[in-house]
């Protein structure tokens, strides 16, 4: 609220001064001299004159310092760190806002670009200067950690926490607290097997595209706790899925983590295909080998690729393809 | 003079329009049997005379918008497109003795699936072969304003009755030429009640007929169809194409379908739903089989995508694997110009120009294309 006067104040003896006309005036804060009689308790009513209306005395202002301002000026010293804008100290031709009829509001009384953070300590300048002082502080690049790979390598987990500074009674933030561990899984050395259990898992943790683990600890009340917690489911998932259970023995086909055609109807179609018009049998399905046989190695790769990628154009013309081989060879040759 | 003006005006109008505006003629072919249609003849309409139509498409299996089009131009021209090509060029180079070779057409709604099966539908019934047609199988499955009640015979399955004898009915009119011609007889005796027998060697056309007669025993009627048919094909006695338009909606979640007791059966519940999925397996020869998939046969959840496996679920795809996946594309640019000179031709549509606009507005979807064009 307070703000909002202000700048309608100044808005009006910005609008109310003519341009390149300022004048400065003394306002005198002297008050009526104090009289040295008691106050009379008055019973009868008197007539009491209205006070007189306070008289308007317009408050000038010093022009703004944006109109002095040198051409080549170090911009730097003038804005030197992040603060709030300031119309009368960026020589800039601003406006921001809208307005129906005329253009958008200038700079002067803006409310809105008074909201919004401004960047004008970041002028390339100030961040080189920034840069030039603190070069001393440096130390050389580490060798043998030039590409991103090499950090993967050496440095496979990540730890990441965050500290909060605040100008509060207490310099506390809870947040400060969580700890998010990630790392690679192809950092770990682990088979098929473990593989596929850890992911299942961690669930949700994993992302497949990046292969990234990524876990969050924010159960204990600090930091350290926290770690330690993360290190230590780290260390129970990896060891867990290393170990094969006996009710694993019990996976089933929909528990699968991929298509695998030899265990699928699919294989007992091509099989029933090749050997009709005799009738199957299990057994045969399980003995039939197509070692030697392109058409069904095509045919297993194309459904294989189509129900583990997914159904798109690509996969199905790959699918059409290989069984168009092996049904209409006619069509194929010609 | 103003008058005179706007009168000259308007007559020089329309007889530069007329000058101007010729009707254009859309490409033909002549050649009237598909068998002979090849790839000089892509996008070209041809003409199915109306005796074959009535034969075939009597009782359904051409959509409801395209027959009323056909009965505005007095004449049914189907476009030649690659997708009914490529079956039909399949057909005529398959080994028929090896199983049966199943097609699936499949592409976005409107993309003319179902004309490119009635095309596939008249080459095989030029051809010789038994149709073993599911015109479209939602109508089935949907509205409940049928009878459903348990079958007899077969413990857990749902007999529609009154649909399966009207889908007999359609066979009939379909192959009855055909079936007095190949003389296909029962091999074995049938016994329905005490006094209702149908002892061995009797004509197909006589199971068919008594079926019909007793919409109670049609269900059965078609199973045990589809059996000797398969034994007569495998037996080299005939040749069958099993054609369902629709195939996607035997996998569908639920049907509106209740039973006397109120009970919602599911389409796999359905004995002639049963049949027609043992249609579809490949343990026969001698035939082939055009499934259709669309989006429109899905419920109405599951109508994102018009690829098949999402569709039928990976449990019809492990039911018709291997199969070879047809897609049935949008109109090409040529196809397009041909609908649309087609259309102009029969005053379909009386406005020339917009194409750009109707490409855009239609995305040369052959059905949509046919809505657009109702109103210009």
């Amino acid at each position: 609220m307070s703000v909002m006067q202000k700048c309608v104040m100044i808005r009006r003896t910005a609008n109310a001064i003519p341009i390149n006309y300022y004048q400065r005036t003394w306002c005198s804060t002297k008050a009526a001299a104090p009289t040295d009689e008691f106050r009379v308790l008055n019973l009868k009513k008197k007539f009491v004159p209205p006070q007189s209306k306070k008289k308007y005395t317009k408050t000038l202002l010093l022009p703004p310092r944006e109109t002095a301002m040198p051409v080549d000026q170090d911009w730097t010293n003038v804005w030197p760190g992040p603060k709030t804008f300031h119309p009368a100290s960026v020589p800039l031709a601003l406006r921001q806002g809208y307005d129906q009829k005329r253009a958008p509001p200038g700079k002067y009384g803006n409310a809105e670009l008074m909201k919004i953070p401004n960047f004008l300590h970041l002028t390339p300048p100030a961040v080189k200067k920034h840069c030039s002082a603190i070069k001393k502080f440096c130390t050389e690049w580490p060798k043998g950690l030039e590409t991103d790979e090499d950090f993967d390598k050496h440095f496979p987990m990540t730890i990441i926490t965050t500290d909060y500074c605040h100008s509060s009674p207490t310099i506390k933030d809870p947040k400060a607290r969580i700890v998010t561990i990630k790392v690679k899984l192809s950092a770990f050395d682990l088979d098929k097997h473990a593989r596929d259990k850890m992911i299942r898992l961690v669930g949700e943790r994993y992302d497949e595209e990046t292969d990234i683990l990524t876990i969050v600890t924010d159960r204990c009340p600090t930091r350290k706790q926290n770690y330690d917690y993360g290190i230590y489911v780290l260390t129970a998932l990896y060891h867990e899925s290393n170990t094969f259970e006996e009710w694993e023995k019990e996976k089933q086909e929909a528990d699968m983590e991929h298509y695998i055609w030899d265990n699928n109807v699919s294989k007992k179609a091509y099989v029933a295909l090749v050997e009709w018009p005799k009738k199957v049998s299990d057994d045969d399905v399980k003995s039939f080998s197509i070692e030697n046989d392109l058409v069904g190695q095509k045919y297993k790769d194309a459904v294989t690729e189509l129900l583990n990628n997914g159904e798109d154009t690509y996969t199905l013309n790959k699918y059409k393809e290989a069984v168009v081989g092996m049904l209409l060879p006619q069509n194929a040759q010609a | 003079m103003r008058a005179y003006r706007r009168v000259c005006n308007y007559a020089t109008a329309a007889i530069k329009q007329e000058a101007q505006y010729q009707i254009p003629t859309a490409a033909r072919t002549d050649k009237t049997n598909p068998a002979d249609h090849d790839h000089h003849d892509e996008s070209k309409f041809y003409t199915i005379d109306p005796k074959t139509i009535t034969s075939l498409f009597q009782m359904g299996g051409l959509p409801k918008p395209f027959t009323e089009q056909t009965q505005m131009f007095a004449e049914t021209a189907l476009m030649v497109r690659k997708p009914a090509l490529e079956v039909i060029r399949g057909l005529k180079l398959a080994d028929y003795q090896k199983p049966v070779i199943r097609y699936l057409l499949y592409g976005q709604t409107g993309s003319g699936k179902s004309l490119s099966l009635a095309h596939i539908l008249h080459y095989a019934h030029n051809s010789k072969f038994i149709l073993y047609h599911i015109p479209y199988v939602p109508i089935w499955l949907k509205y409940d304003r049928k009878e459903v009640n348990w079958s007899t015979t077969k413990n857990g399955l749902a007999d529609i009755p009154l649909i399966a004898a009207q889908w007999l009915k359609h066979f009939k009119h379909q192959n009855e030429v055909l079936l007095n011609e190949l003389n296909l007889t029962t091999s074995q005796d049938y016994v329905w009640s005490i006094r209702e027998t149908t002892p061995k060697g009797t004509i197909l056309n006589e199971l068919i007929t008594h079926g019909i007669n007793r919409a109670k025993y049609a269900c059965d009627c078609m199973d045990i169809l589809l059996n000797e048919l398969k034994a007569h094909c495998s037996n080299n006695k005939c040749k069958m194409l099993v054609a369902v338009d629709g195939f996607n909606a035997f996998f569908n979640e639920k049907t509106d379908l209740k039973t006397e007791d109120r009970v919602r059966v599911t389409p796999q519940q359905i004995s002639m739903v049963q049949t027609g999925l043992s249609a579809v397996l490949s343990d026969w020869n001698n035939g082939a089989v055009v499934m259709v998939t669309s989006p429109r046969a899905a419920l109405n959840t599951k109508r994102e995508s018009h690829l098949p496996i999402y569709l039928c679920g990976r449990q019809g795809f492990e039911h018709i694997d291997p199969f070879i996946p047809v897609m049935v594309p949008e109109l090409t640019t040529t196809e397009f110009n041909n609908m649309l000179d087609y259309y102009e031709e029969k005053r379909w549509l009386q406005k020339t120009g917009g194409r750009k606009e109707l490409e855009f507005l239609t995305s040369r979807l052959p059905a949509e294309l046919m809505a657009r064009c109702a109103s210009l």
